[in-house]
């Protein structure tokens, strides 16, 4: 009888601690199953096997040069810029579009937030064309918002403009990976561009010269025939020394080093999206 | 004897298991606060960098639209009411966000006002600096429409979590609160959207 009550007491107990073990587990993975659950409709599905060139509007061509160059950047700094081109925005803004896919797919590591989306939606006969740089928030110092608009605006949407997806990806992506390395700073591509603006006027300023030299020497020549040949031994013009070209340090390829070999590569290729958040930041345009 | 013994064996293990469970369900309860929290000084961080821009924007609009005083006024007044309105974390009240996000509409509404002006300028509208500005004003109102997005997923999920039964239990005895929720500006939303 006693050994009885005994086993009830002992099978009581048993199922207690079953059902409290249950419920401990089941708020522990609620807690922690809550946050990551969420999932968006819609968007494309993060690429398997992973890759940070993702031409799903087919406009891009041959990309395997682009993968490599952002895949040397994972590699050497765990900078992450992704380029994805779609057809659809699906209602949304570009903006809008390239964070929800940033946050998705996870692009930059989880505890720095460094990835990059590089949005691209080619212009068809019945939409614009949208192109938008959503930059993580740990990238934002290197690569500030009014960069990321001039980038799309100055370097890529020029391309754009003549169907020529491949080159304005690539031209992006000539200006990113060396803000992202910190090559130079947002200040000193901003400064570059206003120098080539600069450039513009100079070029003018060297026109307008040139058609008032030429202007003179028609005019003046005809008086000056009468002289000398001073004239024309002087301007052989062999002091000029063609023009001065500044940082040209943009792509030194010794930049490739391969710092301790990260093991967590599994043998070349990009190894996977790091779980990168993105705030907002960023510029875009269309055309 | 025996049964003594049992029963002392029985009420320890239910004590522990209860305090091992409590445990956990008020770590998680802190621990989505903690996020909730953080939501928010994000939200504020943003809001502030908009409030930041205005003195150059006003500055900048000044110098090419003199008539528009009123406009200029209201902005600046929006801004100084809505910089004054600072609300912590652990005191976010139904009331106060939405006093908060009556203010911050308000200057809302008077940005957009101002920017709208340049329609009427045209030396406005091609100025360097203000196309800057304006640029930054959007990639902030961004911010601001992610930053509240995040808050109301975080407070959603605490939410979920200190009323679902039986952990409200705990949430009840150790006064964690419902936390409110920033709403959709009305017609704000036409867009359609994503949800997460």
């Amino acid at each position: 009888m006693k050994s009885m009550t005994d086993r009830l007491v002992a099978l009581w107990l048993a199922a207690l601690l079953l059902v409290m073990a249950t419920t401990v587990t089941a708020c522990g993975s609620e807690e922690s199953g809550n946050l990551p659950a969420r999932t968006t409709s819609g968007l494309p599905a993060r690429p398997d096997p992973p890759r940070l060139v993702n031409d799903l509007a087919d406009v891009l061509g041959d990309t395997d040069a682009m993968e490599d160059t952002l895949e040397a950047l994972a590699r050497d700094t765990g900078n992450q810029i992704v380029v994805v081109t779609v057809t659809d925005l699906l209602g949304l803004d570009p903006w809008d579009y390239a964070l929800q896919l940033g946050r998705e797919w996870g692009v930059g590591q989880k505890d720095k937030n460094n990835g990059v989306v590089v949005l691209i939606k080619p212009k068809t006969s019945r939409s614009k064309g949208r192109a938008y740089i959503a930059v993580g928030y740990g990238l934002e110092g290197a690569i500030p918002d009014a960069v990321a608009t001039r980038i799309v605006n100055s370097e890529m949407i020029p391309h754009f403009k003549r169907d020529d997806y491949h080159g304005g990806a690539q031209a992006a992506i000539d200006v990113l990976v060396p803000l992202a390395r910190g090559e130079y700073g947002p200040d000193a591509y901003t400064g570059r561009l206003s120098a080539e603006e600069d450039d513009d006027d100079v070029i003018l300023a060297v026109a307008i010269f040139l058609m008032i030299f030429g202007f003179v020497m028609v005019f003046g020549g005809a008086a000056m025939i009468s002289d000398d040949d001073d004239f024309r031994s002087g301007g052989g013009s062999a002091t000029w020394g063609g023009p001065i070209i500044f940082g040209g340090g943009g792509r030194s390829s010794s930049s490739s080093s391969w710092s301790g070999g990260s093991s967590s590569w599994g043998g070349g290729g990009f190894g996977g999206f790091g779980g990168g958040s993105f705030g907002g930041g960023g510029g875009g345009g269309s055309w | 004897m025996k049964k003594l013994f049992i029963a002392i064996i029985v009420i320890a293990v239910v004590v522990l298991g209860l305090f091992s469970w409590g445990k956990g369900v008020y770590n998680g309860f802190v621990q989505q606060q903690e996020s909730v929290e953080a939501a928010w000084s994000q939200v504020e961080n943003d809001y502030q960098r908009r409030a930041d821009l205005v003195p150059n924007l006003v500055a900048t609009v000044k110098g090419y639209a003199e008539h528009e005083r009123e406009t200029l006024e209201a902005v600046l007044a929006a801004r100084a009411s809505a910089t004054q309105i600072k609300v912590d974390a652990d005191d976010l009240t139904p009331e106060k966000l939405q006093q908060f996000q009556q203010v911050q509409g308000e200057l809302g509404a008077a940005l957009g006002r101002l920017i709208a002006v340049q329609e009427n300028y045209p030396d406005l509208k091609a100025n360097q600096n203000f196309l800057q500005l304006q640029e930054q004003l959007e990639s902030t109102e961004n911010r601001i429409t992610v930053s509240r997005r995040d808050f109301n997923a975080a407070a959603q999920t605490y939410n979920t979590a200190i009323r679902t039964f039986p952990q409200n239990i705990f949430a009840g005895l150790f006064g964690f609160e419902r936390k409110p929720y920033f709403e959709a500006a009305a017609g704000a939303q036409t867009a359609p959207k994503v949800e997460f």
